[in-house]
């Protein structure tokens, strides 16, 4: 095996690795909400622990594979000038943020409803914050 | 290239999670109608908890065929399943070595009250297993039908015809009647030979036993008597349509609407159930409104003995006419005559005497009026009654034999006993049609014929058996956690130093799958749309 078959080997691992990562923790993600609404839907048939060491497995693969990718001088130069697409996704993501936890405080009453609206706030405050950061962190950069 | 396969690969990782998703979906809801949940040796699906849990070691097995088995040395196997929905059977399976012969298996699902339903799946009976080698035998299922065979009874006979004292009795034995032969149990079952020939075990042939010599009326029965509240009529019905027509009135002198039912029931099961509504009137008024009709009708109901229970809630109702195709009629327990002024209120009822009979050991009168206070004639006897709301009783002497008329000379009474009243003779019978006799330690020399349900160990033939049993209905309880609590009870085999070797538990819910053609009924009903 020459050195570039085995790099380019790597380099698929890596990749696959890092979307075997995305699609655990988002099915991670969405079982843990799931079975938060409907307890026993998921963990009545299927140990949730099995995916919880996929992403731990995965995320810690990819982060280190990511830091040796770095460290190697192969960075890629990141898009990340806000969109009007992305301020509509986070606004979407933020009320149903709201909205979800509106469902587990509607017990509190006025109270829940605050809290709701405040915390998906909060989130699209934070959300666009994140965003704004990268990109004024950018000319420093270079 | 590379990047295609790359491309593919990624697409089946994300196709992962989304046949999980479906996967969880079929096993949430069952669509299939099943769901299945078991217990190895090793560990139990993720639905089953707290299995076994007297075991206080997990002791763990290997046959030399490489079978893994869980060791059980403790009397009963609990476990609860909990699922999502509820379902309307349950079939429950155990494979297991018996090593030391435990003779008995019940499996039982805890009920609403919280005490186990059980059944028993396997319990060994030494009769019932010398019977299947020496009596002719039909087995369907579980369910066996013994019949003595021509050759033991020649050999009883032969035996006997070797005394020479006993020669008359020989000629007697020798001139029984051959055993009549069945092809299957069901029509065993339909044409009983005299119960004295019979015996059961774990059978009940209470369905099927008819009175003998009965043959439907074709006219109709008509009692004009007036009843005053809740009376229980019991009718033998073969061959005909029940039929039953009252007429019924309120005379509403207690508070409350007077809204009824008229319950049927065959030996303890309700069969049909009429209601009938209140006149309107709910004040004490005794304001009174039109006599009402009501008909209780089936067309081919099974034959047998039925009680047909008016549950009028106080003595407002009164039922004012009675008329039926049936021809045998008995009122249990009590009757309440109200053809007496005091009711002129409703239409035609006057006061008039009347004639019944009763088969009752004691006979118990009392009235609410003075103006009934009156003395009665009790088969010659008088029976006085001398004080409003006092009852007064007469019993039955040893010499007073059969049905033993009443004379009541004002119809304002209430008589109750422990037996039937009659208004004629000819309408009489006693709804006690026999019973079959169970099995005991030996089958006598009369018997004939043994009905037996026995279930079985199914034997696989390499040394692991299977018991099963099934709930349904109202034996399946899934309680308020959405749990079903099952128990597997083994009789007898921690005291008797004998073990299990248990292989495998497993559990099939069963339930109407959903189709496209139920699933929008399926949803109106789950959430009351």
């Amino acid at each position: 095996m020459t050195l570039q078959t085995f790099e380019l080997i790597w380099k698929i691992v890596r990749e696959l690795i890092a979307e075997v990562f995305k699609i655990s923790l988002l099915s991670y993600l969405l079982f843990y909400l799931i079975e938060d609404f409907f307890p026993g839907f998921v963990s009545g048939f299927f140990s949730m622990n099995i995916l919880l060491g996929i992403v731990v497995g995965s995320g810690v693969f990819t982060v280190v594979s990511q830091k040796e990718e770095n460290q190697e001088g192969e960075k890629k130069e990141a898009k990340n000038k806000i969109r009007a697409l992305d301020i509509v996704f986070i606004v979407i993501l933020s009320v149903i943020a709201g909205g979800l936890i509106y469902f587990k405080t509607k017990d509190l009453g006025k109270l829940g409803l605050a809290i709701s609206i405040i915390s998906g706030i909060i989130i699209l405050l934070m959300s666009i914050l994140l965003l704004m950061e990268d990109d004024y962190d950018k000319p420093s950069e270079n | 290239m590379i990047d295609k396969v790359v491309k593919i690969i990624k697409v089946v990782l994300w196709l992962i999670p989304v046949l999980l998703v479906f996967w969880l979906f079929d096993k949430n809801f069952a669509p299939r109608g099943i769901l299945s949940a078991k217990c190895d040796a090793d560990k139990c699906s993720k639905l089953v908890a707290a299995f076994a849990t007297k075991e206080t070691d997990k002791i763990i097995g290997v046959t030399k065929d490489g079978d893994r088995y869980r060791q059980i040395n403790h009397d009963p196997i609990y476990f609860t399943i909990k699922t999502s929905r509820p379902f309307a059977k349950a079939k429950i399976t155990a494979e297991f070595s018996n090593p030391d012969n435990q003779p008995v298996f019940n499996f039982g699902l805890q009920a609403a009250n919280g005490a186990y339903v059980f059944k028993n799946v396997f319990s060994y009976n030494s009769l019932i297993e010398q019977l299947e080698k020496d009596w002719e035998v039909i087995k369907e299922n579980d369910s066996y039908l013994f019949t003595r065979p021509e050759e033991i009874e020649k050999q009883v006979l032969s035996i006997k015809n070797q005394e020479p004292n006993n020669k008359n009795e020989d000629i007697k034995k020798v001139d029984k009647k051959p055993v009549k032969k069945y092809s299957s149990i069901d029509e065993f079952a339909n044409n009983l030979p005299p119960l004295d020939e019979v015996r059961a075990h774990n059978y009940d042939l209470s369905d099927h036993i008819r009175l003998k010599d009965y043959k439907p009326s074709d006219k109709r029965l008509e009692i004009n008597n007036t009843l005053r509240g809740p009376h229980e009529i019991i009718t033998y019905i073969e061959n005909e349509p029940l039929d039953f027509k009252f007429v019924f009135q309120d005379i509403n002198r207690h508070k409350g609407a007077d809204n009824f039912s008229i319950i049927v029931s065959r030996n303890g099961n309700k069969v049909l159930e009429k209601k009938v509504e209140d006149d309107g009137i709910s004040k004490a008024s005794g304001v009174v409104k039109n006599p009402k009709e009501a008909d209780i009708y089936l067309e081919k109901p099974a034959f047998g003995v039925y009680a047909i229970s008016i549950q009028a809630k106080d003595d407002d109702i009164f039922i004012k006419k009675i008329s039926t195709r049936q021809s045998l009629v008995v009122f249990k327990d009590h009757l309440y005559f109200a053809d007496d002024n005091e009711y002129k209120v409703l239409d035609g009822v006057v006061s008039r005497s009347s004639d019944i009979l009763y088969s009752g050991s004691i006979i118990s009168a009392r009235t609410s009026h003075k103006s009934a206070l009156q003395t009665m004639t009790v088969d010659k006897k008088s029976l006085t009654i001398k004080e409003v709301n006092k009852n007064y009783e007469l019993k039955r002497s040893k010499t007073q034999l059969g049905l033993l008329p009443i004379a009541v000379p004002k119809s304002d009474v209430y008589l109750s006993t422990d037996g039937f009243f009659i208004f004629d003779s000819r309408q009489f019978f006693n709804p006690d049609l026999g019973a079959v006799l169970n099995l005991g330690a030996d089958v006598p020399e009369n018997i004939n014929y043994v009905v037996a349900q026995y279930p079985k160990l199914t034997d696989f033939g390499d040394g692991w058996l299977k018991v099963e049993a099934e709930f349904s209905g109202k034996e399946l309880y899934r309680d308020n956690k959405g749990q079903y609590n099952f128990i597997l009870q083994i009789p007898g085999l921690p005291e008797n130093k004998r073990f299990l070797k248990l292989r495998k538990i497993e559990v099939e819910f069963a339930k109407e799958p959903i189709t496209i053609f139920n699933l929008w009924t399926k949803v109106k009903t789950k959430y009351k749309l």
